[in-house]
């Protein structure tokens, strides 16, 4: 375990801060080399990275590997994985990151989640080769059924064709191109009123809608999203 | 994504997943997926990830905000922006959790596998100063890495690489206030100390170096350190 911070972190400061502001002061801290303008960039990052470490361990939970579905973080492993994955992100964000906006700072989390979780899966299996037995054993899956371990090969293909699809969409901008582009005007409402924090009551009133009509709106929208994304590869 | 035909009951949990996300409750992921039919699981975790992609940042309270900031995991990645120890803050205690080691049995390992008989209190101060950041991760020998990737499990390359990452403030921060009692110095009056400048690191004429000094502060060429 971690030795407990003997200090409360400074935040009064930096979390007052929107996450547009908290991503100028970091991309100036990274750039100016001047000390002060480090130590705000810092605090800007803390704040970040708080404010985003539930997004990205949910986003380590859901992970499948690409093509292998099956293929996915262990229960005990997820904090472990999430630890990996803040890593990625903040080697990805002072070494390649070159964006200035919270969507491409967000859409460089989500890729840089994506890829330490792919890492995260590859070491366990080469974990479990050295422990014994073969990649392509059987293993019982959360819900009871015997499944397959991946084949490398096509896994690697899988995960090339999710790397192109990836890259394509590095910006948040373009997600909200893609909402604008669905054909059903209270589909792209709900998406947007969703992206702006409403909840399904909220919505439900605003559109004269019920609330498990604006769930399913919502549900479909994020499929067509995903569906989108995937025909684009 | 699959084509199956929707389920309002992937939708529901979703919708209740947003509203509790928005609301700043931080909802567990695997708790929602666990509540799906077994065959849809896959489907609603797609649902969720999508949704996180582009979900906004949820409503925190402040106690919920100080919580997060505490989190183990965010604090050792700001001690990585922070420090001189590249990402080792943010590896090593990781890499200890999973080979279920004490940070005192690492020390004990270490000194064994160094061949440095009786140097534990040493050797512990530098092993915190590295999970701190406070360390200058440049001056560390190779011959300590491999020692390390040795008794934690994991690669030589995984560990070099994440010390030779570079920081926010590229080793020219301050050092915290302990390193300053500790090490006696003056951290943030001490000039920038580059990671491939071996004099940088060479001890002053009062300086009494030994093995343990050598291997953690010496360079990762430091012939001596061998």
């Amino acid at each position: 375990m971690r030795d407990p911070s003997p200090d409360p972190p400074r935040i009064p400061e930096a979390a007052r801060l929107s996450d547009s502001e908290l991503v100028r002061l970091f991309v100036r801290g990274r750039e100016s080399g001047d000390r002060q303008d480090w130590d705000r960039a810092v605090d800007a990052w803390h704040v970040l990275v708080a404010r985003d470490y539930e997004r990205i361990r949910g986003l380590v939970v859901a992970f499948r590997f690409p093509g292998h579905s099956e293929v996915r973080i262990d229960r005990d492993e997820i904090d472990s994985a999430t630890h990996e994955a803040l890593e990625r992100c903040l080697r990805s964000l002072l070494t390649s990151f070159l964006g200035r906006s919270v969507g491409e700072l967000r859409a460089a989390m989500r890729t840089a989640t994506h890829y330490a979780c792919q890492d995260h899966c590859r070491a366990q299996m080469r974990r479990e080769q050295g422990i014994g037995g073969s990649i392509d054993d059987l293993r019982t899956s959360d819900e009871g059924q015997d499944v397959g371990r991946f084949d490398r090969e096509l896994g690697d293909l899988a995960e090339r064709r999710h790397l192109a699809r990836t890259e394509g969409t590095e910006d948040l901008d373009e997600v909200a191109a893609a909402i604008e582009a669905l054909p059903n005007e209270n589909m792209r409402q709900v998406l947007r009123l969703r992206a702006e924090g409403y909840s399904s009551k909220e919505i439900a009133g605003r559109l004269e809608l019920s609330p498990t009509n604006v769930d399913q709106l919502h549900s479909r929208g994020l499929r067509r999203l995903n569906d989108d994304r995937g025909s684009d590869a | 994504m699959t084509t199956v035909a929707p389920m309002p009951e992937l939708d529901r949990l979703l919708g209740e997943f947003a509203d509790a996300w928005n609301a700043g409750e931080r909802p567990r992921v695997q708790d929602f997926i666990d509540r799906a039919p077994a065959e849809r699981r896959d489907e609603l975790a797609d649902l969720i990830e999508a949704f996180l992609a582009v979900a906004p940042t949820p409503r925190y309270s402040e106690e919920t905000m100080a919580e997060l900031m505490r989190e183990p995991a965010v604090l050792a990645s700001v001690e990585s922006a922070r420090g001189r120890s590249g990402l080792l803050p943010s590896l090593l205690p990781r890499l200890r959790e999973r080979a279920r080691l004490r940070r005192d049995e690492v020390v004990a390992r270490l000194t064994a596998t160094l061949r440095v008989p009786g140097a534990e209190p040493k050797m512990a101060r530098y092993l915190h100063q590295l999970e701190s950041g406070t360390l200058e991760a440049g001056g560390v020998s190779r011959r300590v890495l491999e020692a390390l990737a040795s008794i934690l499990g994991a690669r030589v390359e995984e560990i070099e690489r994440a010390a030779d990452a570079p920081g926010l403030g590229g080793g020219t921060g301050p050092a915290p206030a302990f390193m300053r009692s500790v090490e006696a110095f003056d951290a943030a009056a001490e000039p920038p100390v580059m990671a491939s400048a071996p004099a940088a690191r060479a001890p002053a004429a009062d300086e009494d170096w030994d093995e343990v000094d050598r291997l953690f502060r010496g360079g990762r060429g430091d012939p001596s350190a061998w």
